[in-house]
């Protein structure tokens, strides 16, 4: 990149003196324009009558350095201003001035000097030449025909050493500076490679199964970007696995919890002998209802993996909502009855919604049992309905035990319970939330939770009444 | 990404490095190739196409006296060249009387018919002129018609024909070097006298023979019983020529001289250089373009020098 304006000098150098150059012909060809028309002026050729040869009219250009002094003391002028030499050759190809007296009498003939004579001013400036040479024909005034040329020929010396510099300059300097790129240039490579280097070693080790591997690169702009992002991917990653492995760990222990508690009271009944059969009767109906715990954990399981698969599309229904809830209470009237807990609902509007009963049952089902699981004695449970043009909303309110602050980001995760042994004895399997979580944003809903210990929990819930999908194509409709 | 493919990769580029470089040296090389000729080969000369330059072709002398060797070279030179932009001027039922040769002169004598057109007699002249120049015994060269002294295009009598004094090129001024034999003056050892000296020097057409001189002067003696009289580092400003006057300003570095140099020797190396060499009587120098009183302590230049003959070596006179 340091190349560029290097090169850029350079020719800068180079063009400044081409156009030194430039300026130095054209005060050359000027002067001989200037001298060779006062040359002109003497050639009145061939037709002169006997008697104008007596006027001193010459026949040719020879006759005219021959007899008329001033023709070479302008040529000598010539010379002088252009600090150069000037040959005035005849048509006949013969030198017949020469301001160094050595070329008189001899022939000279060259590509310029033939093309020259037919007439044409020819300015010979060779890339590789000192001098400046320039032709040009002397014409005669009756028939404008070429009776001679007069070349000018002048060192371009200053600017030709000037350049000369230049170039040596160049041819010094070029080597070292390539030196010196390549120099940096390969530092460069190099500290730009090291990074990569250390990132592909890095995703190795992470390949081999060190998913705490973290990167650490500092300054190198993208690369540091790059680095980042990696972490965070690996943060997530790890994270993920974390969760994962919980999750396993508490589906096992969860799972087994009542098969341990089957096999207890099936042992015990088989190592005695001779069990009154109401005792029997007991132990089997303990046997069967952790049965129905260990069913009702898989079942609920089972519905959370429906709600994680990603391709699970919604079965959308126009369901009236307010049938819907008072289904839900009515069902769960029983539970509330046993505790002595009101049930009050609130319906402000009639609301229709696009939604996958199931689901969404499912979803408030969960919430309002676990109102009137965790209240007190002779509680109440709030259920309001209420919707816009939009949205509906929906309140869940009770009078409970509330979350601790510490459990309220934790009570959407799996199998998390506020309190294990409270929990159990009222037959939760800790999946209740995560199901009601998932089935709203299915939704595209929102789920808000807000609660004091000993005092209540207020869970706010925001679903649309039109699936989103649906939604889009209408409105897309509708900009048509 | 494999070791080994990051190697290969690696190699590729080295190698493809390599052969751009290689490319660039040839960027470098002179195509220029000039023609090498045998003892016995010349080079024939004839007109290009379009009549505005000359082309050479090669051609093996036959014959065993000069005379023989010309006018076999003559008839060739008659005939059409093998090169496609080349034509020859001459008549191909050229008819030669005689080549006779008295010492270093030859004599031609054609029959009728040698002029073709009179606008190609000086082409045909020059060709002839040029391609008889490389046979070695032959200075100058006469043409006769018929036994009569030829004329040229202006009817003009052809004299006796000096072959060197027919220059023909196809490049610039600048490439044609000539040759003459010039009178310098040098300091002699104890720097008080100048020794004339004859040298044979070398310089561009395009040059003026008196810069030629001044730049002699300059560069100093080649030979070890003379020395120089001028700085090395002088730079010729301008030379200019006026009526039997040579002006020549020069930098100030002329003023600058050894002491052993005294300051007529300096001076006078410079003048009577040019005097003797050149059309001027009298020679004025300026320093940096201004009029100088005094060289240095005592000898006036201020106005144009004649030569000095007396300040020349009594030996050398």
């Amino acid at each position: 990149m340091a190349l560029v304006p290097m090169l850029l000098t350079m020719w800068g150098f180079l063009f400044v003196s081409e156009n030194y150059n430039d300026t130095q012909w054209v005060k050359d060809i000027t002067i001989a324009n200037d001298i060779s028309v006062d040359v002109l002026s003497n050639v009145k050729y061939a037709q002169a009558t006997p008697n104008q040869i007596v006027e001193q009219v010459y026949f040719s250009i020879e006759e005219v350095f021959k007899y008329d002094v001033t023709a070479g003391a302008e040529m000598q002028n010539l010379a002088n201003k252009a600090q150069g030499r000037v040959l005035v050759i005849s048509e006949a190809y013969t030198v017949v001035w020469d301001n160094s007296n050595l070329e008189n009498g001899k022939y000279l003939m060259s590509n310029n000097i033939i093309e020259a004579m037919k007439g044409k001013q020819i300015i010979d400036t060779s890339k590789d030449s000192r001098y400046i040479e320039i032709y040009t024909p002397i014409r005669d005034t009756t028939n404008e025909r070429v009776v001679g040329i007069v070349i000018l020929m002048t060192d371009s010396n200053p600017t030709v050493e000037y350049k000369e510099n230049i170039y040596k300059h160049i041819l010094a300097i070029m080597p070292i500076a390539i030196v010196i790129l390549l120099l940096i240039s390969c530092y460069y490579a190099i500290n730009i490679y090291k990074p990569y280097r250390r990132l592909i070693t890095s995703m190795k080790n992470i390949t081999d199964g060190n998913i705490n591997e973290k990167i650490e690169i500092d300054g190198h702009g993208e690369i540091e970007d790059i680095a980042t992002a990696f972490n965070e991917m690996t943060a997530r990653i790890e994270e993920t696995e974390i969760s994962r492995q919980e999750f396993v760990s508490n589906v096992s222990h969860e799972l087994k919890t009542p098969i341990t508690s089957i096999k207890i009271l099936a042992d015990s009944l088989l190592q005695q002998e001779g069990i009154p059969v109401e005792t029997y009767k007991e132990f089997l109906a303990d046997i069967v209802s952790e049965i129905d715990r260990e069913d009702k954990i898989i079942n609920d399981l089972l519905s959370l993996v429906k709600l994680d698969k990603k391709n699970n599309s919604l079965n959308i229904t126009s369901v009236n909502i307010d049938t819907l809830f008072e289904q839900i209470l009515h069902r769960l009237t029983p539970i509330a009855n046993k505790r002595n807990v009101e049930i009050i609902y609130e319906s402000f509007k009639e609301v229709m919604a696009e939604i996958d009963e199931m689901k969404f049952t499912l979803a408030i089902s969960n919430l309002v049992e676990n109102a009137i699981k965790y209240n007190r004695e002779n509680g109440w449970v709030k259920v309001s309905l209420n919707s816009d043009h939009k949205y509906m909303y929906i309140k869940i309110s009770d009078c409970g035990i509330g979350i601790p602050k510490e459990s309220i980001d934790k009570i959407y995760n799996r199998f998390y319970r506020v309190d294990k042994a409270r929990s159990r004895e009222t037959g939760g399997t800790g999946l209740g939330l995560a199901i009601t979580r998932n089935a709203i944003l299915m939704h595209k809903g929102s789920i808000k939770v807000h609660s004091e210990e000993n005092v209540g929990t207020d869970f706010s819930i925001r679903v649309p009444l039109y699936n989103v999908q649906k939604e889009e194509i209408e409105e897309g409709d509708f900009n048509d | 990404m494999t070791k080994n493919s990051l190697n290969r990769k690696k190699i590729i580029a080295l190698i493809v490095l390599i052969i751009m470089l290689t490319i660039l040296l040839f960027a470098c090389k002179d195509t220029k190739q000039t023609e090498k000729l045998n003892d016995s080969e010349i080079l024939l000369y004839y007109l290009n196409d379009s009549e505005d330059d000359f082309v050479t072709e090669k051609y093996e002398l036959q014959g065993e006296t000069i005379e023989e060797k010309t006018r076999n070279t003559l008839l060739a030179l008659a005939k059409e060249p093998t090169k496609n932009n080349a034509k020859t001027v001459l008549d191909p039922n050229i008819l030669i009387s005689s080549t006779t040769m008295s010492q270093d002169i030859l004599k031609i004598d054609f029959y009728t018919g040698y002029v073709l057109d009179m606008a190609d007699e000086l082409m045909a002249r020059v060709c002839i002129v040029k391609s008889l120049a490389q046979i070695e015994g032959i200075s100058y060269v006469e043409f006769y018609v018929n036994g009569q002294t030829a004329r040229d295009y202006y009817g003009k009598m052809l004299n006796t024909i000096y072959l060197n004094n027919y220059t023909v090129a196809s490049d610039s001024m600048e490439k044609i070097i000539r040759n003459t034999e010039v009178n310098v003056f040098f300091a002699n050892a104890t720097g008080d006298k100048l020794l004339q000296q004859k040298i044979q020097i070398e310089y561009p057409l395009s040059m003026r023979i008196e810069e030629a001189l001044v730049r002699l002067l300059i560069d100093g003696p080649l030979t070890e019983d003379t020395y120089r009289t001028i700085n090395k580092k002088t730079v010729i400003n301008s030379i200019n020529l006026k009526n039997s006057i040579c002006y020549i300003d020069l930098s100030e570095d002329f003023l600058n001289m050894d002491k052993d140099i005294t300051e007529e020797v300096a001076v006078y190396s410079l003048v009577n250089t040019l005097v003797e060499n050149n059309s001027c009587n009298r020679v004025m120098i300026t320093i940096e373009g201004k009029q100088h009183n005094i060289y240095k302590d005592k000898l006036v230049i201020s106005e144009p020098l004649k030569r000095n003959l007396d300040i020349i070596d009594a030996i050398n006179k």
